[in-house]
């Protein structure tokens, strides 16, 4: 599999996705060529795309929303999968290094026991 | 006109009283009205009055100088010896006096004996009237002035009136001699330089026919202004009454005054030369006295003189003065009657000293030759090459019944091919004359009537005219015909003289043999010596008056009737000379013109008569048809130059790249600077797919009018103009190329019988032509565009010679015809130009168009520009193929030669040409006006002219001389002249030769140069990592394909064709260089085996060459422009097939989107909204991704998608199992939305997708 997308590379795709939609584009094109030849009066037209601007941003608010959101969430993940949080890294350590300790002990305590029960 | 009638006709018609022979002899006299003699009166040309007196003279000089003598020495012997020595010595001395002793002295000294009989003429013409040739006889003083009539056409089907001809000519009050001549001769042009030598012997055995009319008036005595006035003045009198008889009588023949080189060569006769400016004008020093032996002459004269004064002042009276008075009167008689050319010397003078006259010498370069043996044949050698041998004979008498049947002579000598001069002189006499000379010789019974009948008698001038009149007039005649024959010889001796003696000698005998067959009681007599030479001058000068003392020639006394049938022009001529149609016109004299465009021609006398043009508002409706591209191009540079002349500008489309012709003709004038001229792919290009107009909102307007433009120029079919039509809405971004191109990478079977019509459109365009097509780079100032064309008031030529096809040049001619039309429909400002364009045919071709059913094309283009102003003036190349429609947009038309029965039925009746109905033009008989057999035989610059304001069409010539003669600007002057006019075409030219440059790149891609900038970019990619290695052939086509793709998906759905456009380009880059073969070196230091490739040198200079031609930055962002932002269709499902990562990528967009909704409406608490979403939207994505991955467009199983789920759970990576799979699609498809908390189930739903979401999210982008 070749080089995968950014999150940044989605959003803009899914951005353009937004403000080029394809039907729209087309819609507004004949509206144009209509204005031209004289079929509908370019006040239409001029509705037509403040109204598409409208419908524009209105999809656009969400998916914004929903990228910080989702941009927040996967950051905590991101954090907590990729261990970059110092305070829990020093507990962490520290707790591995009582373990160590315990364990040391631990290893002795048996090994006396060990030995007791074999004489 | 009537044919000549029979004597008995007209003497059935005759119903005068008396002018038979008598009342008695009534029934028998109508028959034979004409026999007032047995014998007709026969003369001899001689000047008695003067021959008596100088015999006398000659004589007394004899005896007085006998008696004289014999007084002083009383010896009879001595004084009649001495008497008649002194006789001798003066006739020897004054030999050239005596007719018959001219040659005497000659015949001594050889057998062959040259000299000149024109020795004693001058000849001259004034400056400023070159058609009266003067010629002055030195040695007798007789000036003789003549203008010759030659017919150059007879008509086919008219025949001339020739009694009435000289029963005019004989009425009282006119009177006037005149000549008749006939010459056939072979066309013998060497003296033309022009005539090349193949013409010459290809057309040696052909022959030519001259027919002349002569008239003539002499004066004698020495050359005064005052003479030379009277001459001037007598010959226009009679010439204009010869001339006005012969328009009366000889309807539609073509009576052309001579001038100048043309009247001499009637005076050659036998042969033809151009002479040369030199030649013409003769140094009037040249002129020599003639005064031959005038020391002798002197002599003589002076012992007259002495022996007279001496004897009568010795033996007589003693009387000094009395001796004076005596040799005074005896040296004036002595000049006057013997010595005349003394004289001439005061002449000379006055010949040198007038500036308007130019001398002229005929026969230069003639050599005459008479020769002992042969005294019946003259011989000349012409400049030396062609030695002419003649023989001549003289109606002599002529008996009572006579007739004669002068075409079967003709038709005789033509057989045996015979050259031959027939020369008849006529001269009408006053009764007085007839009654002196030709009375004895009529018959006793009329001569008793006239003299003495008491009711038939002729008692005053009023009767003795209608007696005349009744028969014509009574003429003296002379009439000779020759014989002559030729051979080219450089050096002569006597054995030619003897070839060509036999011949001639064998003709004149053939020639006797016919005319005594032909002519029945007609006598001719062989003319010999000096009597031959005589004939021959009467032939030359057309008259007999050349000689004081007579031609010495026969001449008889003739009634008109008996001449007219010696005087006809008969049928048989017209093999020898031009013929035509007599066609009837009513040409007209009222004709109000703006511009005239040449003179209307009068088919009675064929002559020019007014001048013929049009009204301005004529002019904006003329149709020119037929005839040849070249007589219609110049009538249309006549029109146009006229109309420049008088203002109005006009807009012609050149063809022919002639036009420039026009710049030639006004140079120097105030006109150039009204004149443009541009030349397509130098001046200008035209984008057939928009108006010009900036920002134009009715550009498809314009679309429709260029492809009915392209419809009808290239006869295109309805379907493939729709498909066109079609192409272009679709498509309004592509220019012509883009669309053949998408045309040619269609697959076959997408390829339908229209595609290839459609192709076909492009295949009537070469490369070059494309060019012409391609929109000029610039600013739109600078650019030429169609409707400038208009928005002048200059004459501006269009040049469309560039293209070759005619067809092309008709579709350019209306593209921007188009575009004129669109633009003056939108209320734009434009000048009222008259339109020119050739081979209208083409265009409104009317099979095509009633094939098609539409003739309303013709009015969609030519209803616009006439409601606007416009006029049209179009040439068509033959009327049949042009549709009617179009005719009735047309009142005035010009029509050149038509042949073909089509063309002639058509303008038979555009033109009303047609027969008379009713009464005939000359008689009842003759109803046939022979108009279409005219338009038949119309030449080169005859036209019949139709316009709207005369009834009748008639005919004209058009004057293009003055267009035809000029040499017409060159490429270069033009560049030079526009440039004075503001107009730097040399750097629009550039412009358009550097955007049809093609650039490497075009001439390697070929059509595939469509996808360059997506080849670019793909280079710029690989030249990256070419180097590393690894860059095999399947991953160059798969990251080839990847660059091609978005633009290729546009033009094909399938896999197939858009791996087979990749292949061919892969193929391309390689078989050039731009793909250059590479086995890079590995770690162990050996090459890789496997063919690596690498980017090739070909591939920087191609990109250099496209920058440079193209004018473009390398560092554009070439990426920015990939961007697909426009895809004409909808293909959503339609990826790379099997590349599962890009399927998914390409759907997650969309089910983040969803997501971000769902998001949204859990936000706004639209719980159900939310809810709907999440019950789909699993199933949703994951059945999009199928549709990708396999490239299908419809809709998938719950079956189907098992395999492909276990696909995906054994990518690598992938966060799914089936199973989890499986639990994602149904799961949510089963929440109730009747539901009590839709926010919980909303919500716990969204933790759960948003769980699947994370996880494909993870999968699919960079973390």
């Amino acid at each position: 599999m070749k080089g995968k997308l950014t999150k940044e590379e989605n959003l803009r795709k899914m951005v353009e996705k937004v403000l080029f939609k394809e039907q729209n584009l087309i819609k507004l094109k004949e509206l144009t060529r209509q204005v031209s030849t004289g079929e509908i009066p370019a006040k239409v037209l001029r509705e037509t795309i403040i109204k598409s601007r409208g419908v524009i941003l209105n999809k656009l608010l969400p998916i914004f929303e929903f990228y910080a959101h989702q941009a927040a969430t996967q950051d905590q993940l991101s954090d907590f999968t990729s261990g970059s949080n110092s305070q829990i890294t020093a507990e962490l350590q520290e707790k591995n290094e009582l373990l160590e300790k315990v364990a040391d002990k631990v290893n002795h305590i048996y090994e006396k026991v060990k030995k007791n029960l074999l004489v | 006109m009537v044919q000549s009638r029979t004597p008995k006709e007209l003497s059935n018609k005759a119903g005068g009283k008396k002018y038979f022979e008598t009342h008695e002899d009534k029934s028998e006299e109508d028959k034979e009205y004409l026999n007032i003699w047995d014998a007709n009166p026969a003369f001899k040309d001689i000047n008695i009055k003067r021959s008596i007196i100088r015999s006398l003279s000659l004589l007394i000089m004899a005896l007085t100088f006998i008696i004289s003598l014999y007084i002083l020495t009383n010896n009879l012997r001595t004084s009649v010896g001495l008497g008649i020595f002194f006789i001798i010595i003066f006739v020897i001395v004054f030999h050239d006096e005596f007719f018959y002793l001219q040659s005497l002295f000659s015949y001594f000294f050889g057998g062959i004996v040259s000299f000149d009989p024109f020795e004693p003429y001058e000849f001259w013409f004034n400056k400023d009237d070159p058609t009266t040739l003067f010629t002055y006889n030195k040695k007798d003083l007789i000036t003789v002035a003549m203008r010759i009539y030659s017919i150059e056409v007879i008509p086919e089907n008219v025949n001339p009136n020739i009694k009435r001809f000289v029963q005019s000519l004989s009425v009282k009050d006119v009177r006037i001699s005149y000549s008749y001549q006939v010459v056939q001769r072979p066309i013998i042009n060497l003296f033309d330089k022009n005539a090349s030598q193949q013409e010459t012997i290809n057309s040696f055995s052909s022959k030519i026919g001259k027919i002349y009319f002569t008239v003539f008036c002499d004066i004698k005595g020495m050359l005064t202004n005052n003479k030379i006035e009277r001459l001037d003045y007598f010959i226009k009198e009679y010439s204009s009454i010869l001339k006005s008889n012969i328009v009366a009588n000889f309807h539609h023949f073509k009576a052309k005054l001579l001038s100048d080189n043309a009247l001499v060569n009637a005076l050659r006769l036998l042969y033809t030369r151009v002479d040369s400016n030199e030649n013409k004008g003769k140094s009037k020093k040249t002129i020599k006295s003639f005064n031959g032996y005038i020391f002798f002459k002197l002599l003589v004269l002076c012992f007259i003189l002495i022996y007279t004064g001496w004897f009568i002042f010795h033996t007589l009276i003693s009387n000094f003065l009395f001796v004076l008075i005596i040799d005074g009167i005896i040296t004036l008689f002595m000049i006057f009657f013997w010595w005349r050319s003394v004289l001439f010397g005061i002449s000379r003078r006055k010949l040198i000293k007038t500036p308007e006259t130019v001398l002229v010498s005929p026969f230069k370069d003639v050599k005459f030759y008479i020769i002992r043996k042969f005294p019946y044949s003259l011989f000349m050698h012409i400049d030396n090459r062609l030695l002419l041998g003649m023989k001549m004979v003289n109606l002599k008498h002529m008996y009572k019944s006579s007739y004669c049947k002068f075409d079967r002579l003709i038709e005789a000598l033509n057989n045996h091919s015979i050259n031959f001069t027939y020369t008849l002189k006529n001269e009408p006499l006053y009764y007085y004359y007839f009654e002196k000379h030709g009375l004895d010789s009529v018959h006793e019974k009329i001569r008793h009537n006239i003299l003495f009948h008491p009711y038939y008698k002729i008692k005053n001038s009023i009767e003795e005219e209608e007696w005349l009149a009744y028969r014509k007039g009574i003429w003296y005649s002379f009439l000779t015909i020759s014989v002559n024959n030729y051979e080219f010889l450089n050096s002569i001796n006597t054995s030619d003289f003897e070839r060509i003696e036999e011949v001639i000698n064998s003709q004149i005998k053939t020639l006797k043999g016919a005319f005594h067959i032909n002519f029945h009681n007609y006598k001719v007599e062989d003319l010999k010596n000096n009597r031959l030479l005589s004939g021959y001058l009467f032939s030359v000068f057309k008259h007999n008056n050349f000689r004081l003392n007579g031609s010495h020639l026969h001449y008889l006394m003739l009634q008109g009737a008996t001449l007219v049938p010696l005087n006809y022009i008969v049928n048989i001529l017209r093999k020898s000379v031009k013929t035509i149609i007599g066609a009837e016109f009513n040409t007209p004299l009222h004709l109000r013109n703006f511009a005239t465009i040449g003179y209307t021609i009068n088919t009675e006398v064929l002559e020019q008569e007014v001048s013929a043009g049009f009204t301005y508002k004529q002019l904006k409706n003329l149709l020119i048809v037929n005839g040849t591209p070249l007589s219609r191009e110049f009538t249309l540079m006549k029109i146009v130059s006229e109309l420049i002349q008088k203002g109005k500008p006009s807009l012609i489309f050149d063809f022919n790249g002639k036009w420039a012709r026009l710049l030639s003709l006004f140079e120097g004038s105030q006109f150039m600077k009204d004149i443009l001229h541009f030349r397509l792919g130098s001046a200008f290009t035209a984008n057939p797919l928009i108006s010009e107009i900036p920002y134009d909102k009715h550009n498809p307007e314009y679309i429709e009018y260029m492809l009915d433009a392209f419809a009808l120029a290239f006869k295109k079919d309805q379907r493939t103009i729709d498909m066109f039509r079609n192409t272009i809405s679709k498509n309004p971004e592509m220019d012509l190329p883009s669309m053949q191109l998408e045309l040619q990478t269609q697959s076959d079977w997408q390829k339908t019988p229209l595609s290839y019509s459609f192709q076909n459109l492009f295949s009537d365009l070469t490369q070059q032509d494309r060019t012409f097509f391609q929109d000029l780079q610039g600013d739109s100032k600078n650019k030429i565009l169609s409707h400038d064309f208009i928005c002048n008031d200059k004459t501006i030529i269009v040049d469309l010679s560039i293209l070759k096809d005619l067809n092309k040049k008709i579709f350019f001619a209306f593209l921007i015809i188009s575009k004129i039309i669109h633009y003056i429909r939108y209320g734009n400002e434009y000048h009222k130009k008259i339109i020119i364009i050739p081979r209208i045919d083409l265009f409104f071709e009317a099979r095509f168009l009633d094939m098609r059913l539409n003739y309303g094309k013709i009015n969609s283009f030519l209803d616009p520009l006439v409601e606007h102003g416009f006029g049209l003036i179009f040439s068509a190349n033959q009327i049949h193929y042009l549709h009617p429609n179009v005719h009735t947009y047309f009142n005035n038309i010009i029509t050149f030669r038509a042949t073909y029965n089509r063309d002639i039925a058509i303008l038979r009746n555009l033109m009303s040409l047609q027969e008379i109905v009713g009464t005939g033009v000359y008689s009842s008989t003759r109803n046939q006006t022979y108009q279409l057999e005219y338009l038949k035989t119309l030449s080169n610059n005859q036209v019949l002219i139709r316009r709207d304001d005369i009834y009748q069409t008639f005919p004209a010539e058009i004057d293009w001389n003055n267009i035809k003669e000029v040499k017409p600007y060159t490429y270069e002057q033009t560049l030079e002249f526009m440039d004075s006019q503001g107009y730097d075409l040399r750097s629009t030219e550039k412009r358009i030769l550097d955007g049809a440059m093609q650039t490497i790149f075009e001439k390697d891609l070929g059509s595939y140069f469509f996808y360059i900038d997506e080849i670019i970019n793909f280079f710029k990619q690989v030249k990256s990592v070419d180097k590393i290695g690894n860059f095999y052939e399947n991953k160059i086509k798969k990251e080839l394909m990847k660059w091609l793709y978005p633009k290729l998906s546009k033009k094909t759905n399938n896999k197939e064709s858009a791996k087979k456009v990749r292949d061919n380009i892969y193929e391309k880059l390689l078989k050039h260089g731009y793909l250059e073969e590479d086995h890079p070196k590995k770690a162990s230091g050996s090459e890789s085996l496997r063919t690596s490739y690498k980017v090739g040198d070909q591939y920087e200079e191609a990109l250099n060459d496209y920058f440079t031609i193209k004018g473009k930055s390398p560092d554009i962002q070439i990426e920015e422009l990939n961007e697909d932002i426009f895809p004409s269709q909808p293909r959503k499902y339609i990826i790379r097939q099997e590349d599962l990562y890009e399927a998914l990528s390409r759907e997650f967009s969309d089910f983040y989107y969803e997501m971000s909704k769902i998001y949204n409406f859990i936000n706004k608490e639209q719980y159900s909204t939310a809810i709907k979403i999440e019950q789909t939207i699993v199933k949703k994505f994951l059945f999009n991704v199928y549709r990708h991955y396999y490239n299908i467009d419809r809709a998938v199983m719950p079956s189907e998608m098992y395999p492909f789920l276990e696909l995906l759970e054994n990518i690598e990576g992938f966060p799914f199992t089936v199973e989890e799979l499986k639990y994602y699609i149904d799961q949510y498809q089963k929440i109730n939305l009747d539901i009590d908390d839709p926010r919980m189930v909303a919500e716990n739903a969204y933790e759960s997708l948003y769980n699947f979401f994370s996880k494909i999210n993870n999968y699919i982008l960079k973390v």
